[in-house]
């Protein structure tokens, strides 16, 4: 037991650790300047193609049992935004101060092109499954994409097979008890402290409750089927969003005052606290690394770019064009990081947790009630209730992202009526992740979670040649408006019907 | 004495004869001897218990004694049972015990004991041996640690010798077992390599001999024939002596090719056959193979035919006489099995890549085909199929394996179908190399063979008949007029172009020969001239051209220039009366009947028409609409259906109607697959028009349509049988897949594979509205129908992976129960292609029908929904009000199969659709269609000529005529049948004859709507309604409005018929000769005389083929009005006003 603890603890903080992050940050970095720094020269198109498309191109459906792009783009934040984007942030201030959020914003710009890049592979290589649905994932282009390479047949297929058990194991912990856990814990603290209703059959009844309710809702929208889970996360994350951030800026607002300092002392700090810098250079050099590294952690871990998780959502929709899926994926890493994630830190640096002139953190603050303290200082009560609500939607949201992941995964290992079991399973475990508490078998599935960067990284940088080409087709034609043959699809019944879709006006 | 006992030993060791299994015994028996010895040795030395001393010894001299006995007395067997049972239950326990237990030396003999069970005894002797040995085991070692003073125990001294002892002793054994045994297998090996190897060397110069021998043969036998030859020439030989001599001869012959046969045999075996590719020429390779074979298949009263795909390159690269060989050994056989009918060479050809060709080669005959248990020896050497029958027919059963052998030389395949009494066909394909891509063209094979011209009678006589022909050549031209001349017809001759011109002004002819290259003016020149003579009166008489240029450029050529008909010279006589008897008019033809099929002259290509690579079929419970499967031409075998009066074929002698109607009555029916030969015919049948047969059955569970088809394609080696799990439509489904794959020019493998995966998408279930036919035909208990039946209980069967279940249950009223199985029809995440769903029902009224579509249109959305009754097969099993939704789930390729179900628009313009078109109604998204193809039409083609018509919906016309070219052809049609429609609209309304009227009124409704005037049709539908309900009251008022309406078209029409060219052809029409025309009205008055009609219409046409001046335009047009109604006398008049 002893041993597997130690290895875990090893591997996690491998996985989670600096090498995860160097890893990812490389990947974007990469992405970024095969694809000629895109985020940067196409930033009108894309934000043209993504938020100012979201009122027309964004929600038509022309394609079977496919999603339109917004739904798709909805249900792949579902996952991407939860608890970390509260959570986490205040602990990375904690850990690297204000200039920790200058360096979430360099991660998450890197990071969009990681996403983008998964994005583009995920719909080129996608395909329909027996049900008729799209089914597509780094297991896709890991077998079809990285499988086609000369000698590389087993290992494509191989990696695929590692993600998808990474992935089926990471969904029942980090997707689904962990998010219950946060919930349960959070609700009973704030709304339920010190009631005692008693247990059954051992288990303390609020506990249960908890577990029921959730579980009824869950069984209510994955049970109806991925399209019912997209119809609820349409609904459900603009509503978290919009609520949470309007929540950010009202505190905003009465710490309107010391916005200029915030901002000023997250550039300011960049590079750590100047108050300890007098030593040695070599602590200088320290505490430096320290704000860079908190600040990359969450940018990058934040929005799951990477770990090619939210793709597998993303290949559901209704684009034809790979690029136009890609340009949707950055979108998720803007709202999830650059938005949610930086008003979380407003409220957190507003506040007096951090002396923004010195920036050094105030002594005995604790990270994780630092938002709900920042919020309740500013609004009483209610504000506490609203982060607790919040973190309740954020994991419910995570939770029911996971479980598409999770489904999608198990039909590629065993088959689309082994997704359905998956299902009945996914929603039944809900009640033991309300009553139990942190386990090894969370931690293992933790360290799973960050392990699935590593087949899908190798996927990434092995198919970046094709990501160019796709890159460069699509500028070509629709930005340059040449007329070439569009790449579309690796199979060629895919590429001949979507060829006729995009001739007909489809994106 | 001791000597000789080792030396037999030994000499039995390593005797061969021997059995292995008893040598091994030996070894093993001397080397555990000569061990326990010394064993024995030790444990004296080191002063072992008494009893284990004992145990010992008596080992060592008994095993010996039983292996002794038992060898001589050849009782191997026995002596390895006693001693292994010794061992087990005597000296294994006895050392163990005796010998200090586990801190001894006995227990390691228990490996010992184990290695010899597995070693010497085998089968279930082994097995419990095995078992003992293991309960042994563990007893000796239970006892000792519960009880450790049942053992005998040792100081650690004698433990560690007697353990080390046997170790080592143990260890020998097993070196020697295995060293020895592998020695005796290594010896085995060699000895059955060399066995082998002698065994080769034998048939090697067995064959050697054999291929000399037939060479040797083969040098008299030609001796024998050539001088043979020499007395056959000898012109002074008497007839007996002919006749013995051809009697030589045919024997001779006989023994030169099987002699050739076994050479060519021993020469694969040896291997030494070679394939040498050259340069040849197909024409001329076909040639001396059918001159060949016809003159045996003509002495056997074969019909002989060839038919070659005039793309076949001309010249390939590939080995020329291995080619002619397969193919003259397929014939010679396909003659020398059949009786009667006939054998066919049928050769085609596909471009596998720019220079390599597949070549197919298929000879079928209508011999005594071949049982299909014979097929898989089919091509094994030395066998004859059905000896007993063939008996008579001579042959060495050499032919098909060295077909085989050579084909599969040069990397090709050979095939067989064959159904047994009826025929077979064997196909070879071989890829060649192309040479020349130039085709081949027309192939026309003359026939070299001297057939007697005494048993010649010309195919017919047409002592009428004058034809010219023309060729600057005298001798062509005389022999030509010969091979007529028993025709009787009045041949007339030209020399050169000029000279038939002269002539062709004097007579008229019925067909002209033309040779293609002459001086001055060539035929090409020649024909032109003819056809626009001025004065001429062979304006348009078939003009035949005879010519030397072979190949299918020239004839390109000769169609363009306007010839009539093409034959290549040296033409036969054949060939000539065979072309010209489809030109002379029939009149003037007498046909001499019993010789039309006499010998002929073969024309390759004209027997060709190209097979389909592949076909799909199906049994009729596959439930497609009828029109569907009459367009897509496929092949439907149909169920039986039993009832008490009598069995009747589903769909053809049976309807689902009639069924149900006679099972509510309280009839049984029960529906089966026909039975297996049933379907080899009709396998047999299909595959006339394809290589290739896929046939698609119904699911396994439900019918016996799979075992049938998969037992009858056993007889085919090209027909794969799909089950497609399923049944009704959803099998239609797939059927309609598969056949969209076949047309993509997909292989085999590729369109079963593809289905495979289509398969599990298909979704395949029906909801039963009561249980009682299911009941009768016992699928579910009587109790069962009986609870079913008092709780309302409407069951939902389910298909999938060939196996059905029951898909649900509901209770309650019809309604309620279809309502549940439509949402249960459509699981959650399941995502059907939108192309098409089959609603196949049986006997649900419409309005229930419309009800399901738009229930199902709630849940998911589908292009095409085509409503089909199910088959009386489906309802004999499910009763009425069943239906099912049958549909596929979306994939990565999209079939559009709605392009097949589409076209089902009434284009029919009269009354002439087909009643069975009735029986399946279709209701496809009309509106919604309609709507979009107003849409796509609006939106893009604004400028295009009939976007803007006025009172014509150019969508709806262009949906009706498919293509703009028809459109503007029926838009022309309407418009010049206005006159006589208006007035024969008018005069019916007049002579109040309303029957009539109706008649005509619904075809004026049908084309209105053809070209678009929807309201026109509108109006026309109504009063034909009111025609047929004899309401005359609305006919006499609206017929008025009605007619105005149709008028207004009039300026439309001829507006867009101007502007758009359509009456172009009017200007091109030279203006008439005032004389000739003249003359063609005397003429046509004459004809109009005598009421000869055809004269008429020929006159007519004459005239419409010029243009007029205005007034006899005018008067023209009301002859043709007339002409058209027969009305003589209103054409006597019209021409009266000329006069």
């Amino acid at each position: 037991m002893e041993t597997i603890i130690r290895i875990n603890n090893a591997v996690n903080g491998f996985a989670w650790g600096t090498f995860g992050l160097v890893l990812l940050l490389g990947t974007g970095i990469i992405c970024t300047l095969i694809t000629g720094f895109f985020q940067i020269t196409h930033l009108g198109h894309w934000y043209k193609k993504t938020f100012g498309s979201i009122r027309g191109e964004g929600r038509i459906v022309n394609d079977a049992g496919a999603l339109s792009q917004y739904r798709t783009f909805c249900t792949a934040l579902c996952a991407t935004v939860g608890t970390g984007n509260i959570a986490g942030v205040s602990s990375a201030i904690c850990v690297g101060g204000a200039g920790a959020v200058f360096w979430m914003w360099v991660a998450a710009f890197f990071g969009m092109m990681v996403k983008y890049s998964e994005n583009v592979l995920g719909i080129y290589y996608r395909r329909r499954n027996v049900e008729g649905a799209w089914s597509g994932g780094p297991m896709y282009y890991l077998e079809d994409g990285v499988g086609s390479l000369k000698h590389c047949r087993k290992l494509g297929r191989g990696l695929g097979v590692i993600f998808c058990i990474l992935t089926m194991v990471a969904s029942f912990g980090i997707g689904n008890m962990i998010q219950i856990s946060k919930i349960t814990i959070n609700v009973e603290e704030t709304f339920f402290r010190g009631v005692d209703k008693g247990t059954f059959l051992g288990l303390p009844k609020v506990n249960l409750t908890i577990g029921l309710v959730l579980m009824l809702a869950a069984a209510i929208i994955i049970f109806g089927g991925f399209r019912r889970v997209a119809l609820a996360s349409e609904k459900l994350i603009p509503f978290m969003c919009f609520s949470y951030i309007l929540g950010c800026l009202i505190v905003a607002l009465i710490h309107v005052t010391k916005l200029p300092a915030v901002f000023a002392a997250i550039f300011k700090f960049a590079l750590g606290p100047e108050a300890v810098k007098g030593g040695a250079v070599g602590t200088a050099v320290q505490i430096a690394l320290n704000t860079i590294k908190s600040g990359c952690k969450r940018g990058i871990f934040s929005n799951e770019a990477g770990l090619g998780s939210s793709v597998i959502v993303h290949c559901n929709s209704c684009a034809r064009e790979p690029v136009k899926q890609g340009l949707w994926g950055m979108a998720e890493v803007f709202v999830d990081t650059i938005i949610i994630c930086t008003m979380t830190a407003v409220v957190v640096l507003s506040s007096d947790a951090v002396d923004l002139k010195t920036g050094l953190v105030a002594a005995g603050t604790s990270d994780a009630t630092l938002v709900a303290r920042a919020f309740r200082d500013c609004l009483g009560k209610p504000g506490e209730w609203f982060v607790v609500m919040a973190i309740v939607l954020f994991a419910f949201s995570t939770f029911i992202g996971w479980s598409y992941y999770g489904a999608k995964v198990t039909e590629y290992l065993l088959g689309v009526k082994s997704a359905r079991a998956y299902r009945v399973i996914f929603v039944i475990i809900i009640i033991w992740g309300s009553v139990t508490e942190s386990s090894l078998a969370w931690e293992i599935s933790d360290t799973f979670n960050g392990l699935m960067m590593i087949p899908n990284l190798i996927g990434v940088l092995a198919l970046s040649p094709l990501i160019v080409k796709l890159t460069r087709n699509y500028i070509e034609r629709r930005i340059k408006g040449k007329d070439i043959e569009p790449m579309l699809s690796f199979d060629p019944d895919l590429q001949r019907d979507a060829m006729k879709a995009v001739q007909k006006g489809a994106y | 004495m001791i000597k000789k006992v080792i030396k037999d030993i030994f000499s039995a060791i390593n005797d061969h004869n021997r059995e292995f299994s008893e040598r091994v015994f030996l070894i093993f028996t001397i080397i555990s001897e000569i061990v326990v010895l010394v064993a024995f040795a030790v444990n004296i030395l080191i002063n072992e218990n008494i009893k284990e001393l004992i145990v010992i010894g008596a080992t060592l001299l008994l095993v010996p004694t039983v292996s002794i006995t038992c060898l001589y007395k050849n009782r191997l067997k026995n002596a390895v049972r006693i001693i292994v049972t010794g061992l087990i239950l005597l000296v294994i326990p006895g050392l163990f015990f005796f010998g200090g237990g586990v801190e001894g030396g006995g227990v390691l003999w228990i490996i010992f004991v184990f290695l010899y069970v597995g070693i010497m005894i085998n089968g279930i002797w082994r097995a419990i041996s095995l078992v003992l040995i293991t309960l042994l085991t563990g007893a000796c070692f239970l006892v000792q640690y519960y009880y450790p003073e049942y053992v005998t125990p040792h100081s650690r001294e004698m433990f560690f010798i007697d353990s080390f002892s046997s170790i080592i002793l143990l260890g020998l054994i097993c070196f020697f077992i295995t060293w020895f045994q592998t020695r005796l297998f290594k010896q085995e090996n060699d000895r059955a390599g060399k066995e082998a190897e002698r065994a080769e060397e034998l048939t090697r110069s067995q064959n050697r001999f054999f291929s000399s021998m037939s060479h040797e043969i083969r040098t008299p036998i030609n001796s024998i024939l050539g001088l043979n030859e020499l007395i056959l020439r000898d012109e002074s030989a008497s007839d007996e002596i002919i006749k013995d001599a051809l009697g030589i001869q045919g024997s001779g012959k006989m023994l030169l090719a099987l002699i050739n046969d076994i050479l060519d045999f021993s020469k694969i075996e040896a291997g030494s056959m070679d394939i040498i590719p050259v340069d040849y020429r197909v024409g001329d390779m076909l040639s001396d193979i059918v001159n060949m074979i016809w003159l045996r298949a003509h002495d056997k009263g074969l019909e002989f035919n060839v038919s070659v795909d005039p793309e076949v390159p001309s010249v390939l690269y590939g080995d020329e006489v291995r080619i002619k060989q397969v193919i003259i050994n397929l014939l010679n056989n396909a003659v020398k099995y059949t009786s009667e009918g006939s054998v066919e060479l049928h050769i085609e050809s596909g471009y596998i890549s720019d220079d390599t060709v597949e070549l197919s080669i298929s000879v079928a005959d209508t011999g005594i085909g071949i049982k299909k248990e014979s097929l898989p020896f089919l091509f094994d050497a030395f066998k004859r199929v059905d000896e007993k029958k063939n008996r008579y027919i001579e042959g060495t059963g050499l032919g098909l394996s060295i077909v085989k052998q050579i084909v599969s030389l040069m990397d090709g395949t050979v095939s067989v179908n064959s159904v047994y009494g009826e025929g077979s066909v064997f196909t070879v394909v071989v890829r060649q190399e192309v040479s020349d891509r130039a085709a081949i063209g027309e192939l026309n094979i003359h026939n070299e063979q001297t057939i007697k011209r005494s048993s010649y009678e010309a195919g017919f006589t047409a002592p009428e008949a004058k034809i010219l022909i023309v060729d600057d050549n005298e001798m062509n031209i005389e022999v030509e007029s010969k091979l007529l001349s028993a025709t009787g017809m009045d041949i007339d001759k030209a020399l050169s172009g000029r000279e038939a011109l002269g002539m062709t002004v004097k007579k008229r002819y019925d067909t002209i020969l033309m040779d293609h290259l002459m001086p001055e003016m060539d035929g090409i020149e020649c024909l032109e001239h003819i056809r626009n003579q001025s004065g001429g009166l062979n304006r348009t008489t078939p003009v035949i051209v005879l010519t030397a240029n072979a190949g299918s450029d020239n004839r390109d050529l000769y169609n363009r220039s306007g010839f009539d008909g093409y034959l290549v010279k040296p033409v036969s006589g054949e060939a000539l009366e065979k072309k010209l008897i489809r030109h002379i008019p029939s009149d003037k033809l007498i046909i001499n009947s019993k010789m039309v099929r006499m010998s002929e002259d073969i024309n390759a290509s004209a027997g060709y028409s190209g097979k389909a690579s592949v076909i799909i079929t199906a049994s009729s419970v596959c439930d497609l609409p009828r029109n569907v499967i009459k367009k897509l031409n496929i092949p439907i075998i149909p169920m039986v259906i039993r009832t008490e009066n009598g069995i009747f074929k589903d769909g053809i002698q049976m309807d689902a109607d009639e069924l149900i109607r006679y099972m509510d009555n309280g009839g049984n029916a029960m529906s089966s697959s026909m039975d297996e030969s049933e379907y080899t015919d009709f396998f047999a049948n299909a595959l006339r028009r394809a290589h290739n047969l896929i046939h698609i059955s119904l699911t396994s569970s439900m019918s016996s349509d799979f075992k049938m088809a998969t037992e009858a394609a056993k007889s085919f080696d090209n027909v794969t049988v799909i089950n497609s799990g399923c049944l009704s439509s959803a099998t239609g489904l797939l059927v309609l897949i598969a056949h969209k794959l076949a047309q993509q020019n997909l292989s085999v493998s590729e369109i079963v594979s593809e289905l495979e995966g289509v398969k599990k998408r298909i979704h395949c279930s029906f909801v039963v509205d009561t249980t009682e036919y299911m009941a009768r035909k016992d699928f579910i208990s009587p109790l069962m129908h009986k609870v079913a039946k008092s709780f309302y209980l409407h069951p939902a069967l389910s298909f999938r992976d060939d196996r059905f279940s029951i898909g649900g249950l509901w209770i309650g009223s019809s309604r309620r129960a279809y309502r549940n199985y439509i949402h249960k029809a459509f699981p959650v995440d399941i995502i059907p292609d939108p192309d098409i769903v089959f609603i196949t029902y049986v006997d649900i009224p419409i309005d229930t029908l419309l009800w399901i579509k738009e229930e199902i249109s709630k849940i998911a959305y589908f292009e095409n929904v085509v409503f089909q009754q199910a088959s009386a097969a489906i309802s004999s099993n499910c009763g009425s009000g069943t239906f099912g939704i049958l549909y596929f789930a979306k994939g990565n390729k999209s079939y559009s199969l709605s392009n097949y179900i589409d076209t089902e628009t009434e284009v029919t313009v009269d009354n002439e659709d087909d009643p069975s078109i009735g029986d399946s109604p279709k209701f496809s998204m009309e509106a919604l269609e309609e709507k979009y193809m107003a849409d796509t039409v609006r939106g893009d083609s604004e400028d295009k000529w009939y976007s803007d018509i006025k009172g014509i919906d150019a969508a709806a016309a262009l949906k009706n005529c498919a293509d703009e070219e028809t459109f503007k052809n029926i838009l022309k049609m309407f418009y010049d049948n206005m006159d006589a429609n208006r007035s024969a609209l008018d005069g019916f309304i007049a002579a109040q004859d309303y029957p009539n009227y109706t008649i005509k009124i619904h075809a004026l409704k049908s084309s209105a709507r053809l070209i678009g005037a929807v309201e026109l049709g509108e109006e026309a539908a109504l009063l034909e309604e009111a025609g047929k309900e004899k309401n005359t009251a609305y006919i006499k008022e609206h017929h008025k409005v009605c007619m105005e309406h149709y008028e207004s078209y009039r300026s439309i029409l001829a507006e867009v018929i101007n502007k758009n060219g359509l009456a172009k052809e009017e200007a091109n029409k030279t203006l008439i000769d005032p004389d000739e025309l003249k003359e063609l009205y005397s003429k046509l008055k004459t004809a109009v005389r005598e009421f000869d009609s055809v004269e008429i219409d020929a006159i007519v046409e004459k005239i419409s083929g010029y243009s007029l001046p205005e007034d006899e335009a005018k008067r023209f047009k009301a002859i043709c009005e007339r002409a058209d109604d027969y009305d003589y006398d209103g054409i006597l008049t019209a021409l009266e006003g000329e006069t």
